[in-house]
């Protein structure tokens, strides 16, 4: 039986929007293992018990602008992270907006470079979800964010350099924008567990185009079966 | 009158019992909670619901990877996110693998040094600290690495080396809110900090009731 799956994201026109194509990639690269149980942007009435009907949480670039770290949906969505749920942050890391999200989900959106072609490559790390998975080129926008460094991550994914050579971390408490040139190796995807629940993070994803890549979509379909623990 | 839960380790304990802590946080808390105690035989089965009972948790159980389950983390998470009031004192910093309650509490133990006579003083900036005098006790000195997100308010700082360290700072986090004092190691050093941490227990308590 599949897994009940809501996948929020906004659904307006311009980019980031579940609409252009990428609700219908998503609902292809999960297919195996969830129904798109409800999409859209109605999560701010929802609270912990509403989001426990759901096995998992996909926010797509999640129209989140506002939440603040003490409102009713922040504490739901926390209450029902801890206490077992699964999330899924594509791209634009929303749950970032308050401090208490930043915290949890692990990042807060800083800047990024123009959309251009990039390489990623898996993290030289074993781990279930990368099992058979290989690297792969995208044009797509790679985030810069702050990260939180009190979570026991598991990177997945890197951006390299042009030389495709990887680089050990800066000192910053962030990724560094500019992996192209710099030298540093950029976390494009992690997952960590948060008490009870499992988070992933995964950044490639501004158009429909990066879901039809073919590597991503294995790399995402293993990452949904990771949340649900079918790995 | 509000109730505060005292969770800590009593025979399980090597370095830290509660035993004594009681008396002592009734007593710099009289009047503004009533403390009771959940020690090892019985903190591993509280739940939200339970923890919800009450207005206050105090938290410093020493045995950490022997006592703490991921579901009582999960439910103290749970539990202030939702609106309840932390207290972490002293060995209830040493969050050793529990990145969620490194979150809860904007920092993470780096190191910590020998017990030794020690000098704290109030941190001038902060509301909390107006009036407070410097405080002389013996104590191990904790230091800490900060949260990059969570801003939280510095109230008292060690001396120790060439610097001054956090030793106790207070935040909200999601609705609830959440203090924690570095020193804490025996009861006399509870009541050398009996000021301050009226001040804080009071901040914690002041705002609704029992946690909705």
């Amino acid at each position: 039986m599949k897994k009940r799956a809501f996948l929020c994201g906004g659904l307006g026109p311009g980019f980031h929007s579940l609409l252009n194509g990428v609700r219908e990639e998503l609902e292809a690269i999960f297919a195996e293992d969830f129904e798109l149980a409800e999409t859209g942007e109605d999560y701010q009435g929802k609270t912990a018990c509403d989001l426990r009907r759901f096995d998992c949480l996909i926010l797509y670039s999640a129209p989140f602008r506002g939440v603040a770290g003490d409102s009713d949906f922040a504490a739901s969505l926390i209450d029902y992270t801890v206490n077992g749920g699964s999330v899924l942050i594509l791209h634009f890391i929303a749950t970032g907006v308050f401090d208490e999200g930043a915290q949890v989900f692990g990042g807060r959106f800083r800047m990024h470079p123009p959309y251009s072609r990039c390489r990623i490559e898996p993290a030289p790390v074993c781990h279930p979800i990368l099992e058979g998975i290989g690297p792969f080129e995208i044009n797509d926008e790679m985030h810069q964010l702050f990260t939180e460094e009190f979570l026991d991550k598991t990177i997945l994914l890197n951006c390299l350099n042009d030389d495709g050579s990887p680089r050990a971390r800066g000192p910053l408490p962030h990724q560094d924008i500019y992996a192209k040139n710099s030298g540093v190796r950029v976390p494009m995807a992690w997952c960590h567990e948060f008490g009870l629940g499992r988070v992933l993070y995964s950044c490639p994803g501004h158009s429909a185009e990066t879901f039809r890549n073919a590597e991503y979509r294995r790399f995402l379909a293993r990452c949904g079966k990771w949340l649900i623990r079918g790995l | 009158m509000r109730k505060a839960l005292l969770i800590g380790d009593r025979e399980l304990a090597a370095l830290h019992p509660i035993t004594g802590m009681e008396t002592a946080f009734g007593e710099v808390l009289r009047g503004l909670c009533e403390v009771s105690t959940a020690d090892e035989r019985v903190y591993g089965g509280l739940t939200y619901p339970g923890l919800r009972a009450f207005d206050l948790v105090i938290f410093m159980p020493e045995k950490w990877r022997q006592t703490v389950t991921k579901t009582l983390v999960a439910d103290l998470v749970t539990y202030v996110v939702h609106g309840g009031r932390l207290l972490a004192v002293h060995h209830g910093l040493i969050t050793d693998n529990t990145p969620e309650l490194s979150l809860l509490y904007a920092a993470r133990c780096q190191d910590y040094a020998p017990y030794g006579a020690l000098d704290y003083h109030p941190v001038t900036g902060s509301s909390l600290a107006e009036g407070l005098r410097p405080i002389a006790a013996s104590d191990e000195p904790y230091w800490f690495d900060f949260d990059v997100f969570k801003q939280t308010d510095v109230v008292m700082e060690l001396e120790y080396g060439n610097g001054r360290h956090p030793a106790l700072w207070r935040h909200r986090w999601g609705k609830g809110r959440v203090a924690c004092m570095a020193p804490g190691h025996s009861t006399d050093s509870v009541m050398a900090f009996a000021e301050p941490l009226r001040r804080v227990a009071g901040w914690l308590l002041d705002e609704g009731g029992t946690p909705q």
